[in-house]
């Protein structure tokens, strides 16, 4: 567990030295010896992807995680926090479980697809949505596992 | 009625906790599962994941996570600490002149770092424990803290202006541009307003600071100061794009904070990436499954009957203005922002382009209630930031608050029956 979390910092750190990279590159590329360089909008867009995904996975189950309202939640007596707590987590546990197939789905129908600009096959960028489906299922267990009324500390 | 269950589904789930994110892609799911026009499991599913995907797969929206970081990196460099110095020296000395500061240090902030949130936080945690100790009751402090740092969105560079270009498929240069005027007027007038809540409630002033104590903190205030000319400059001279020069903003700031104060390492960079990544993903998570749901309201033709009724009702500008910015608040209240604007905008643009509305005059607007929406209960992300930071309830901010929102809507209300103060700045310079 311990080196799945240190795994899904280093990779999320990743993307935004990526996206740095990509983009700082491009500008040196485009305006400083202006030949703007083919792949640095395609990498860049692409790392922000996989930074939105994998970010929306280790948000949930954590006490400063994805943004929801609160003050509804606060006012509801102990029992009725109890269920809303159970609830939100089962939304978002079937979600996270359609998304997830709904990824797999969409890798199986593009084996033969390929990036516009790299060629990079497209499975290899998909495959980000199924990855972060599994990671945020795993953490909504950890979190239920845990206790159902205090959120993980990360 | 598909609009009924779409509502009943998403606030019904937003109301029990679930994340706005997920409550908005459940809703769409529900809409698409019981009114769609019966597609199979495993073609909604894909198209779920396709949408998603491409939500978040634009160039333009990049500029919001090198903006968090530029923001970032400028701060763990000590940049806040610095502005609020200079705010200090320049109108520290005047009565209730630390309140005035907490305005000032904020707009400056603002003009660096892109999030009202980012800007509340990290004025806050160093004045709101400063006002108390000099006498300021707390939820005042709170109160304010909050209400400068919600007039972030306006000034540029500004996340929320970025992705209502990148929605509207508006200049974001025209739009930074225009929204320094309002951005100036909410400032003075919310400084006007410290001023007489100091009076009445007689607040301390500070001490008349010297010649040589304004030039050592301009001195030390510099670097920072500089680079709002840096990121913006480029936009403006229509040399960059805004993604462009926020990843210009970036190296600035790795510059200044690195090589000039010497205050990051390596390894405390490579923290804010992660914790950047994270708050950007916040936002961008939305924003994907927002996507999502956009797609659906409009494959059911949700806009088009939306617009028809509001152009039913009445042919009146003003009318359906006013009717637009009602409904932008109401929703401010319970969704984040860019939510927001993803879900409503694409309903509303089809009447603005009707009525033709000009969309910069338009952006800024939507940006002004969605400012507001950051300082509303009961989900006020300024608010319950700082509420927390002065280790006060929030209920007793909310009393504290009304002035200042009373203040920012009657800008509001100026800008919609005046719109050149809007549009004046960037038609001057197209």
């Amino acid at each position: 567990m311990q080196i799945l979390s240190y795994l899904s910092k280093a990779l999320l750190a990743g993307t935004m030295i990526a996206i740095i990279l990509a983009v700082g590159l491009g500008v040196v590329f485009r305006y400083v010896l202006n030949s703007p360089l083919f792949w640095s909008d395609e990498i860049s867009r692409y790392a922000l992807v996989w930074m939105t995904f994998l970010g929306g996975a280790s948000l949930v189950g954590r006490a400063e995680g994805h943004v929801k309202v609160d003050y509804f939640v606060d006012i509801m007596s102990p029992q009725m926090k109890r269920f809303a707590n159970l609830f939100a987590a089962f939304v978002v546990a079937g979600l996270l479980c359609l998304i997830t197939v709904g990824g797999v789905l969409w890798i199986l129908k593009s084996t033969h697809a390929s990036s516009p600009a790299m060629g990079v096959p497209m499975i290899f960028v998909y495959a980000v949505i199924p990855i972060s489906g599994v990671i945020g299922i795993a953490r909504l267990i950890r979190y239920l596992l845990s206790d159902t009324t205090t959120a993980v500390k990360d | 009625m598909a609009v009924f269950i779409f509502s009943l589904a998403m606030f019904g789930t937003m109301i029990f906790g679930v994340p706005i994110a997920f409550a908005v892609a459940s809703a769409a799911l529900a809409l698409l599962l019981f009114f769609g026009p019966g597609l199979p499991m495993e073609a909604i599913l894909v198209v779920m994941s396709q949408r998603m995907f491409s939500g978040a797969d634009s160039f333009p929206l990049l500029a919001i996570p090198l903006f968090f970081l530029a923001g970032n990196i400028m701060d763990g460099g000590g940049l806040s600490a610095r502005l609020i110095r200079l705010a200090d020296a320049m109108i520290g000395w005047v009565r209730g002149g630390l309140s005035m500061v907490v305005v000032m240090a904020e707009m400056m902030l603002a003009a660096i770092a892109g999030s009202p949130s980012a800007v509340s936080a990290a004025i806050g945690s160093v004045m709101i424990p400063e006002m108390k100790e000099r006498g300021y009751n707390e939820n005042y402090a709170a109160a304010l803290v909050a209400a400068g740092g919600s007039v972030g969105p306006i000034i540029p560079p500004s996340i929320m202006l970025v992705a209502f270009g990148s929605l509207a498929n508006a200049s974001i240069a025209d739009l930074f541009l225009a929204g320094i005027a309002p951005g100036i007027i909410i400032g003075l007038s919310l400084m006007v307003l410290c001023y007489a809540t100091a009076l009445v409630r007689n607040y301390p002033k500070g001490d008349r600071p010297s010649f040589k104590n304004i030039t050592y903190a301009l001195g030390k205030a510099i670097l920072p100061i500089f680079a709002p000319v840096i990121i913006l400059g480029g936009i403006f001279s229509g040399v960059f794009t805004a993604t462009e020069s926020a990843m210009i903003a970036v190296v600035y700031a790795i510059i200044v904070s690195m090589v000039f104060y010497r205050t990051l390492s390596f390894k405390d960079i490579f923290r804010i990436c992660y914790e950047s990544a994270i708050i950007s993903s916040q936002i961008m998570f939305i924003i994907s499954m927002a996507a999502f749901a956009g797609w659906v309201l409009a494959s059911q033709h949700i806009p088009q009957d939306i617009a028809n009724f509001f152009l039913s009702i009445s042919d009146s500008p003003l009318i359906i203005l006013l009717m637009i910015n009602l409904m932008f608040l109401a929703f401010g209240c319970f969704i984040e922002g860019i939510a927001i604007m993803i879900i409503l905008l694409p309903t509303i643009l089809p009447v603005v382009e009707a009525l033709d509305i000009n969309l910069t005059f338009f952006g800024i607007m939507i940006v002004m209630n969605l400012a507001i929406g950051t300082i509303t209960p009961p989900v006020g992300t300024c608010l319950i930031i700082t509420s927390s930071i002065a280790k006060t309830p929030l209920q007793h901010v909310i009393r504290e608050i009304l002035p200042f929102i009373a203040v920012i809507v009657a800008v509001l209300v100026m800008i919609v029956l005046f719109p050149g103060i809007v549009t004046f700045i960037p038609d001057y310079f197209s």
